[in-house]
């Protein structure tokens, strides 16, 4: 790795704003592939979501490295080789609501966020949101994840009757359910028939990647255990 | 069973007050009580220009102080209303009355909050959101001493404040309290699964009578479920 790579990478992982994106532009403007600086990026992300499970960086980091992510993700926008007829490659298709009767969304917006930075097509369809829409939203988008979100501990009953009516629909087979938002463990999960749960942004981009991946079979969905 | 509260205690009957917060002072509290260092104050610092700027929040608590008539197992009559409050009914032989109380900042903030969110002003949106909860705790805060004020007047005391959803108390009587505190008038209402709109809202209740004493804000961290992934309790 050369020394400006290093050196990025270590800005970013350090919460040093300025001087990241100061760095990254001049980076860009030397020639460095805007590739190689998305990548460093990306890799500073994973020391930033490592720091973060450990407990020595708390949401505002990680929001922060986001971000940065994003800032510098706008600077290497003109010069990536894209048209409009060859949109940049998305990981996959992430839809995400917040439950009926549940009108929590910070969670929700943060994990959109992470979601989007960590390369994935997301569409947030919003609070509240009755099981209706979840079916004809699903049918539009088709997406590979669904994230259901809801911070009351009543609205585990709401998450159970939306992904029953996936199931109901004929769609349950072509994806996977995660959810989070509040008090969730694996008895909620089970309870609600999704696939997997997650704690926190970084657990559903994990998710999101696996599954999509192929490589998280319905049995252990659970990445809290691998986590701890 | 039911039991008949004799209330020789009870000094005042259904009296309801109002309290409205000065949003600068409140602000000028908050800004003191920041834990945040580097990037994550100067966020904060300006969330709290945000909100004096846009005047964002209008502070105020809502309270109805209402005589205990009689108990039922788990049951709290007070005329008008029955609540269903075993945290209250643990104290009864000690309860004069019951407050009930709802604190709001108004709809104004969280519409600010989810518009920086789709500007994809992220940092900003958490500190702001950060910033509500913390206003909203200390509406509840001045409320509460407001309310233990008032019964040390009349030669009571105040326990422990309950929520909706907390130990003793649970969430589907939220509607209850709300219409007890008399939130309805004050633009307060409960969703179906319980939530209150405006989200930066809060409901809580409180025994009134003699001899009763209060928990410590900071133990209330003993038993919250998130104490472990808190970074207020950890910083």
């Amino acid at each position: 790795m050369k020394e400006n790579e290093k050196k990025l990478l270590d800005l970013v992982a350090d919460m040093c704003e300025e001087e990241a994106v100061e760095l990254a532009q001049m980076m860009l403007d030397d020639g460095c592939d805007p590739y190689r600086v998305l990548a460093l990026c990306r890799e500073a992300m994973d020391i930033v979501g490592k720091r973060f499970e450990e407990g020595e960086y708390f949401l505002p980091e990680l929001i922060l490295a986001g971000e940065m992510l994003d800032q510098i993700g706008q600077l290497t926008k003109p010069l990536l080789e894209e048209s409009p007829d060859k949109p940049a490659q998305k990981l996959g298709r992430v839809l995400i609501g917040t439950v009926h009767g549940d009108l929590h969304d910070i969670g929700k917006n943060i994990v959109t966020f992470m979601l989007d930075i960590n390369g994935f097509e997301v569409r947030d369809i919003g609070i509240d949101v009755p099981v209706a829409k979840f079916i004809k939203e699903i049918e539009e988008f088709k997406p590979q994840v669904v994230a259901l979100s809801g911070f009351l501990t009543v609205a585990f009953d709401s998450m159970k009757e939306t992904i029953e009516a996936i199931e109901a629909a004929g769609l349950r087979d072509k994806m996977k359910i995660q959810i989070g938002g509040g008090q969730i463990d694996e008895t909620v999960r089970a309870y609600t028939g999704a696939d997997g749960f997650g704690l926190t942004a970084i657990d559903a981009v994990e998710f999101s990647r696996k599954w999509i991946n192929g490589a998280c079979d319905a049995d252990n969905g659970c990445l809290q255990n691998a986590v701890a | 069973m039911y039991q008949t509260i004799h209330n020789d205690t009870a000094r005042e009957a259904v009296m309801t007050s109002d309290i409205n917060i000065d949003l600068s002072c409140a602000l000028a509290t908050l800004a003191k009580k920041s834990r945040a260092v580097g990037t994550e104050f100067k966020t904060r610092c300006k969330a709290l220009d945000m909100v004096a700027e846009e005047v964002l929040a209008a502070p105020m608590a809502t309270y109805t102080n209402i005589p205990v008539q009689g108990v039922r197992e788990e049951v709290l009559d007070l005329g008008q209303f029955t609540l269903q409050a075993p945290g209250l009914v643990a104290i009864s032989s000690k309860l004069a009355s019951v407050v009930a109380v709802v604190c709001t900042l108004g709809p104004t903030f969280e519409a600010r909050v989810s518009a920086l969110f789709e500007e994809r002003k992220y940092s900003l949106a958490l500190a702001l959101d950060e910033l509500g909860n913390e206003l909203l705790f200390y509406t509840a805060r001045r409320a509460s001493l407001q309310i233990r004020k008032e019964s040390r007047r009349q030669g009571l005391s105040a326990g422990n404040f309950l929520s909706p959803g907390d130990e003793g108390l649970s969430l589907d009587q939220q509607a209850i309290v709300v219409s007890m505190a008399g939130g309805e008038s004050h633009g307060v209402s409960v969703m179906k699964l319980g939530m209150l709109s405006p989200v930066k809202s809060l409901s809580m209740v409180a025994g009134i009578g003699l001899g009763l004493s209060a928990q410590p804000l900071r133990k209330r961290c003993d038993t919250c479920n998130s104490r472990e992934r808190c970074r207020m309790q950890t910083c």
